[in-house]
């Protein structure tokens, strides 16, 4: 009797298990697909079939009925014949008797005679320091030109107290207390030795190198201890840099075993004169890495993008253009009031087109900069010393 | 070694004390450059007739190109009184005008114009490049105009303007199906509508000569389709392809002018032919059981593209100019047809057909990177501007009172315009730069 209850109650379960959820096996209307066709009408197969019908043939090109427009006399060609190359026609036929091209005439660009040129650039202008732009355009396609890059002006000015000169003295005089030097870190992984290892100084004949230092006489009391007179060991390099068996080897580890050979080739500079480049080396180096530290803190991501937005609504882009595939890098100094130095603004690299196409992609970036700047572009003063100088690449997305 | 450890850390540290702010800028503005042309200053009475025109049209090339706008006059802050007169340059920042375009005009006795102008950088606060004078018949100062746009175009964009152009077309008049067509000639711009040709035979796929002298066209004068060649300056015209029992079409010159590539439809089969215009000959370049036409040359002669069914449907190939195994460059869903190829030879512009709608498009010659430009009931027949900057093509409207016009539309897709023609018309073809 359960039995039967069990099974009764099973199959009333199932059918209302399939009465509320049979619908999410119930197969939905396949799709129809639908496909446009093209149909003639009357009036195209008749356009279509008029092309059977034969017009009248051979009629002469002087018969042909010209509209009124064609019967007007057109310009004459032009009488001057100074053309200028840029303009002139390529590859043009003659046409003697020519109606119809005679009615575009040909005017011929000339430059502007001399006395006729107005040199705007000469006259006085509220904004004469700009015609400083003019540099860049007229010159060839400016290069990375790293000494003047370095020199004049991407150095940030040493601290008030440390002018860059005192920094180089300072580090080059002799000092009773070597601790007090600033040793530049290089010096714990650059040992004596490794300068002996090193081939290239022996290429110069020794004589030459005391010469060619920057600063011979400005390292006399070196703390360093004097290993051997020099004056003995030149002759000994001179010798060794005639042999070419004998020149720098690759691993001339001053080995015990290593022979003659071997014993000489510390002996390829004097050092005393390692020291002078070292030294002068290490001065720099110092000098170099005091200036290098920008006051203050680096700008934000946030500062970052609103110049970077700023400069980039003025920026024109040409889809389209070869201008567009350029690539292309300009250097600047800025004010304090975020302004561009406008005599500083130039290109360093440019690449992806002709030098045309560069120097015009420079054109469009340089207004974009230029226009964009207003009252000077939003940069925190606090942080002058780390926008002072900018590089912008300029490289469209192409998606 | 510690000397060169010494140079490595002071070229880091060098490195370090000259690197500025480097930002990298990779999203500009889409927009019109800005410019100002003031009238040109009419230098004498006979110049003030076309003072104030000639700044009109090259505004309208400049605005027409979709990459500038102009500032209007009213909102000028200097005027523009001397040639001579020193620009202010901070009046022309006010306003936001980028380019200035000054100018004089004088005329002469004899009927002759002299034009001078120059172009300003505002925001540089120099001129761009040198100052021009044009001169010539007063009767021409429309393509005088134009000369000064294309200047004004190149130096700002560096690419060749396309101005002093003209267009050759079928114009089309009457009912859709009771055509009227003979084949026209106009300015770029619409303007200088002159005709070739009478209505008497229906003509088709007109093609300029590299010089921009000569038209190739079909036409139906002998009942079927044959090629002709015209003399845009006598409008005198020979059949150059009049074989019995052939149809001849679809001709084009190749970039030298002196040879035509065409489709000949012979005993029901098409294939594309070379003509040498100076001994007659045909060459043979393909030889398939199936539809071969619409050949254009690439810029530097090397190569033909076409369009072929070879494949069960129209796609486009590329072969060798002396023809051999063409390879197919089409493989997008679709009919592809009328391929032409760019004046720069960097792309190959097509008509196609997908899903009941035609499209006008542009692809490499290797038929990547396919851009549909267009689309609409009917698109066809693209023409290249000389600078390969800009595409003509035929738009037809739906129904039968529909008709056929020009339009233009930049590689970009942008600035889809119509031209202005007096009726209907279609299969523009563009001329090379200065006719």
């Amino acid at each position: 009797m359960h039995i039967g209850h069990y099974i009764s109650g099973s199959a009333h379960v199932g059918l209302l298990s399939w009465l509320l959820i049979g619908g999410v096996f119930s197969s939905s209307q396949l799709p129809i697909e639908v496909r446009n066709v093209s149909v003639v009408s009357l009036s195209d197969y008749a356009d279509m079939m008029i092309t059977d019908v034969a017009p009248e043939v051979e009629q002469q090109a002087q018969d042909l009925m010209q509209p009124a427009a064609q019967a007007d006399p057109l310009p004459e060609p032009p009488s001057e014949e100074q053309a200028v190359d840029d303009i002139k026609q390529p590859g043009a036929i003659e046409q003697p008797d020519d109606p119809l091209r005679s009615a575009p005439q040909t005017p011929e660009p000339l430059d502007i005679p001399a006395p006729e040129v107005v040199e705007p650039i000469d006259l006085a202008q509220p904004e004469t320091r700009d015609s400083a732009f003019i540099v860049p355009r007229s010159a060839p396609a400016p290069r990375p030109q790293p000494d003047k890059r370095i020199a004049p002006k991407p150095f940030a000015p040493p601290p008030p107290d440390a002018a860059l000169d005192d920094q180089l003295r300072q580090a080059a005089a002799p000092s009773d207390n070597p601790a007090a030097v600033p040793q530049p870190e290089v010096d714990a992984t650059a040992p004596e030795e490794a300068v002996r290892e090193t081939g290239p100084e022996a290429d110069t004949p020794p004589k030459v190198a005391p010469d060619t230092s920057v600063r011979p006489k400005a390292r006399p009391a070196q703390p360093l201890p004097p290993k051997a007179p020099a004056p003995s060991e030149a002759p000994q390099v001179a010798n060794q840099s005639a042999d070419p068996e004998q020149m720098p080897k690759p691993k001339p580890k001053p080995q015990p075993e290593a022979g003659g050979v071997e014993q000489t080739q510390p002996k390829a500079v004097p050092e005393v004169e390692q020291d002078a480049i070292e030294a002068a080396l290490r001065d720099v180096l110092e000098a170099t890495a005091k200036v290098a530290e920008p006051n203050g803190p680096k700008l934000t991501d946030e500062e970052i993008n609103g110049l970077k937005n700023d400069v980039g609504q003025c920026w024109i882009i040409d889809q389209g253009s070869p201008v567009s595939n350029v690539k292309l890098t300009v250097a600047m100094s800025m004010k304090p009031d975020g302004k561009v130095e406008v005599g500083s603004l130039r290109m360093i690299s440019g690449e992806g087109g002709s030098d045309r196409i560069i120097k015009t992609a420079f054109q469009v970036v340089r207004r974009a900069i230029l226009r964009c700047q207003k009252t000077g572009y939003d940069l925190p003063q606090e942080k002058y010393d780390r926008w002072r100088e900018i590089e912008i690449t300029f490289e469209l997305n192409q998606k | 070694m510690r000397i060169l450890i010494l140079l490595t850390s002071l070229l880091l540290a060098t490195a370090a004390v000259s690197s500025p702010l480097r930002i990298k800028i990779t999203e500009g503005v889409v927009e019109p450059l800005p410019f100002a042309a003031p009238s040109f200053i009419a230098e004498n009475a006979a110049g003030a007739e076309y003072a104030e025109a000639l700044a009109d049209i090259i505004a309208q090339d400049l605005i027409g190109s979709g990459l500038f706008r102009e500032i209007p006059e009213a909102a000028h802050i200097s005027k523009i009184t001397s040639f001579a007169s020193p620009v202010q340059y901070s009046d022309w920042k006010a306003i936001n005008a980028q380019a200035l375009i000054t100018g004089t005009v004088s005329g002469s006795a004899t009927g002759q114009i002299t034009i001078k102008f120059r172009i300003y950088d505002v925001f540089a606060g120099a001129e761009l490049g040198k100052g021009l004078r044009f001169s010539g018949s007063a009767d021409g100062w429309r393509r005088m105009a134009h000369k000064v746009a294309d200047v004004v175009y190149g130096r700002i964009t560096g690419e060749t303007g396309y101005f002093d152009s003209r267009v050759v077309f079928v114009s089309e008049t009457g009912r859709k199906g009771d055509r009227k067509k003979r084949l026209a000639i106009m300015d770029y711009d619409g303007a200088n509508v002159q005709y070739l040709t009478d209505s008497k035979s229906i003509v088709l796929a007109p093609r300029f000569s590299p010089t921009g002298d000569r038209v190739l066209y079909t036409s139906y004068e002998t009942g079927f389709p044959q090629i002709y060649l015209l003399d845009v300056g006598s409008v005198k015209r020979k059949v150059l392809q009049n074989s019995a029992g052939t149809m001849s079409f679809a001709p084009r010159f190749a970039p030298n002018g002196n040879s035509v590539v065409y489709s000949l439809e012979r005993g029901g089969n098409t294939d594309i032919y070379l003509m040498s215009l100076t001994s007659g000959k045909n060459r043979r370049l393909t030889n398939a059981a199936s539809i071969e036409t619409a050949p254009s040359f690439s810029p530097d002669g090397s190569q033909i593209v076409f369009e072929s069914d070879r494949s069960g449907s129209q796609q486009l190939y590329v072969m060798s100019a002396n023809g051999g195994a063409p390879k197919r460059i089409s493989f997008g869903a679709g009919r592809y047809g009328t391929p032409v190829w760019s004046p720069r030879g960097d792309l190959i512009a097509f008509t196609k057909q997908n899903k009941g709608r035609f499209h006008i498009g542009v692809m490499r010659v290797d038929g990547s990177k396919e851009r549909l430009l267009t689309a609409s009931f009917l698109d066809e027949g693209p023409s290249w501007s000389p600078n390969g900057r800009v595409i003509m093509f035929t738009r037809e409207t739906q129904g039968s009172s529909g008709s056929s016009s020009l339009y233009s539309v930049d590689i970009s897709g942008r600035n889809l315009k119509p031209v202005k023609t007096p009726d209907g018309a279609s299969d523009p073809a563009w001329s090379p730069l200065g006719r």
